[in-house]
């Protein structure tokens, strides 16, 4: 399987001389993956996601970035940002349109898509996220998870390969936050090679995922599978995170000699308990 | 929150919200001067504001506007009118100033006074209540692009219009975000003991700069994260763009622009003629 993202000594700073944001960060993600990006508040986990989508370009001279086999240059970062999807945190700051229906088309206009081809697309991207109904509502009028669900049809109306969401569920209640997770969910199911980067603070969130990427002041300090990741406590406490619920029962019941193999889901739990 | 409704575009069907934006626009200018004329008299003036407020009553019911938005962005209109009466009345226009009202003390305060701050306000209220019907009854992605059609010439002049014209739009689409964003500092800084309703003017201003400044460092935040958004889905100010939604002129329109150009035609020669239809057609001389 091909890579959707090379990344190799990336390393980053806002200000000319300054602290390092980033710090020589190294990781590939394969095309169809789902990988977590974790870390504390200010660790660069932004900065990263905004590097990877273009919207910083000046890296370091001995930093390489390959999206979909393609160098981040003058000729090929338009095609790069075609196949980029974004959601952000902030669900009023990317409401760009003044209805739900202009800010689905609003992506597709900086395309230059075909406006007659335009209404059957918005129908279709805002049908998926379960938005149909709301095509003429104002965001001043919608929820925080339905934005969300609105940027998430903005996203899909362009058809990416790869999907970031930076924090795209933090700002919601629960229930938005199942329902945006949910909608990940079957999108991945519909079309298997999308690949999605989500980068949270929510350790649950991570458990969903294919791998996890561990970032802390600027450095990526673990990669690997979940129960990998999360089995280095130590590590993670000192850098502000904690392992999920469900892994640090598994944990804590291995301490009590129960033998339970640790574990990040519940149904995983439970069979290890049954066996 | 219902203060917030204000300059909102209102979802509704009616013939005004189906009118072109452009229409609505030159339709909106002419209005305004029709209103800002002045006629012979004042009778024939206060005729013309009552003919004009039918008017604009008419639109307004056909808008579906909330009339308490209406009144609620007329109530600030006092202190302008408190503001007028004094001034007049200190220094009224010299011609007409045979015709008292009543005394203060020594002073005469003229009905032309009191007459001169009324046709301001009503010029006022009837302009108000005409630029809130376009904003209730047209979107703001609309009325941008009848703007950006507008301004379309001085593109020739190497001025990217569309690029403008994006920024008014996205200041429309925040304006209701940033009102919400005051509320909540307002309500933030309260509970930590400021009082934004009373005190002396020092305790006043500090009052306003602790929702002010945090107010800006959101609405830099703000800015931050859209400008990553917008170009994240690919936005590009010097890039070729399609539109969506394409302005088309219909038959209403030119309907609209006939009617309102016949009454702002009228209007212009009652001005200018100074006709007054009390004595031309009743025969009988009011002032
Ligand atoms: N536009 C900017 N200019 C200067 N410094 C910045 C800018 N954006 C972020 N930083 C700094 O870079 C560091 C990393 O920020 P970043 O937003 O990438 O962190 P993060 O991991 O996304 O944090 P959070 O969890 O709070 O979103 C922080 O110290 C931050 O102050
Ligand atoms: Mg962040």
């Amino acid at each position: 399987m091909s890579l959707a993202i090379k990344a190799e000594h990336i390393s980053f700073s806002y200000a000319k001389d300054g602290p390092r944001t980033l710090d020589d960060v190294s990781f590939e993600i394969k095309e169809g993956e789902y990988v977590a990006l974790i870390g504390h508040n200010g660790s660069g986990k932004s900065t990263l996601a905004r590097i990877l989508a273009g919207l910083i370009s000046e890296l370091d001279p001995n930093a390489s970035l390959t999206v979909f086999g393609m160098e981040y240059d003058k000729e090929h970062s338009a095609e790069i940002h075609s196949k980029i999807g974004l959601v952000f945190q902030n669900p009023d700051n990317q409401f760009v349109g003044a209805t739900v229906r202009d800010d689905i088309a609003f992506g597709l206009e900086n395309r230059a898509i075909d406006p007659s081809l335009m209404d059957a697309i918005i129908l279709e991207s805002a049908a998926s996220v379960g938005m149909e109904e709301y095509l003429d509502q104002a965001p001043e009028n919608l929820s925080g998870g339905q934005k969300q669900r609105v940027a998430l049809a903005g996203v899909l109306a362009l058809r990416p390969s790869l999907l970031i969401l930076d924090e795209a569920t933090s700002m919601l209640d629960p229930k938005g936050k199942r329902e945006i997770l949910a909608l990940v969910r079957k999108m991945r199911k519909e079309n298997p090679s999308l690949t999605v980067l989500s980068i949270t603070h929510d350790v649950e969130e991570a458990v969903e995922s294919d791998r996890v990427l561990v970032l802390a002041g600027g450095k990526l300090i673990l990669e690997g599978k979940g129960e990998e990741v999360f089995s280095h406590r130590e590590l993670l406490e000192e850098n502000h995170l904690e392992s999920p619920f469900v892994h640090e029962l598994s944990l804590a019941l291995r301490e009590e000699g129960v033998d339970v193999e640790p574990t990040l889901s519940e149904e995983g739990l439970l069979e290890e308990l049954c066996r | 929150m219902a203060s917030l409704s204000l300059g909102r575009y209102v979802p509704y069907r009616s013939p005004v919200h189906f009118l072109d934006p452009r229409t609505k626009l030159f339709c909106l200018v002419l209005l305004i001067v029709t209103v800002f004329l002045g006629y012979a008299n004042y009778s024939t003036t206060f005729l013309m504001a009552g003919v004009s407020l039918v008017l604009v009553l008419a639109f307004f019911l056909m808008t579906r506007m909330r009339f308490t938005a209406l009144l609620k962005s007329l109530k600030s209109l006092w202190f302008m009118l408190i503001f007028l009466l004094l001034i007049y009345a200190i220094m009224p226009r010299s011609d007409n100033l045979d015709w008292v009202a009543f005394f203060i003390g020594n002073y005469p305060i003229y009905w032309a006074s009191i007459l001169d701050a009324l046709k301001i306000l009503v010029r006022l209220m009837l302009m108000i209540a005409l630029s809130l019907i376009l904003t209730a009854s047209t979107k703001p992605l609309d009325l941008t692009a009848g703007f950006e059609w507008y301004l379309s010439p001085i593109r020739w002049l190497g001025v990217n219009t569309a690029a403008w014209s994006m920024v008014l739009s996205l200041a429309l689409r925040f304006i209701p975000t940033i009102l919400v964003d005051v509320e909540r500092i307002m309500k933030a800084q309260s509970s930590r003991g400021v009082d934004f309703q009373r005190g002396k003017l020092s305790v006043r201003a500090r009052a306003l700069v602790s929702l002010i400044v945090p107010l800006v460092v959101s609405s830099l935040m703000r800015s931050d994260e859209l400008a990553d958004a917008m170009e994240g889905r690919g936005y590009d100010p010097r890039a070729k763009r399609t539109r969506y939604r394409k302005l088309a002129f219909h038959w209403g329109d030119l309907i609209a622009v006939l009617l309102v150009g016949a009454f702002f035609g009228m209007c212009v020669a009652m001005s200018v003629l100074s006709f007054d239809p009390f004595l031309e057609w009743f025969q009988v001389a009011v002032r």
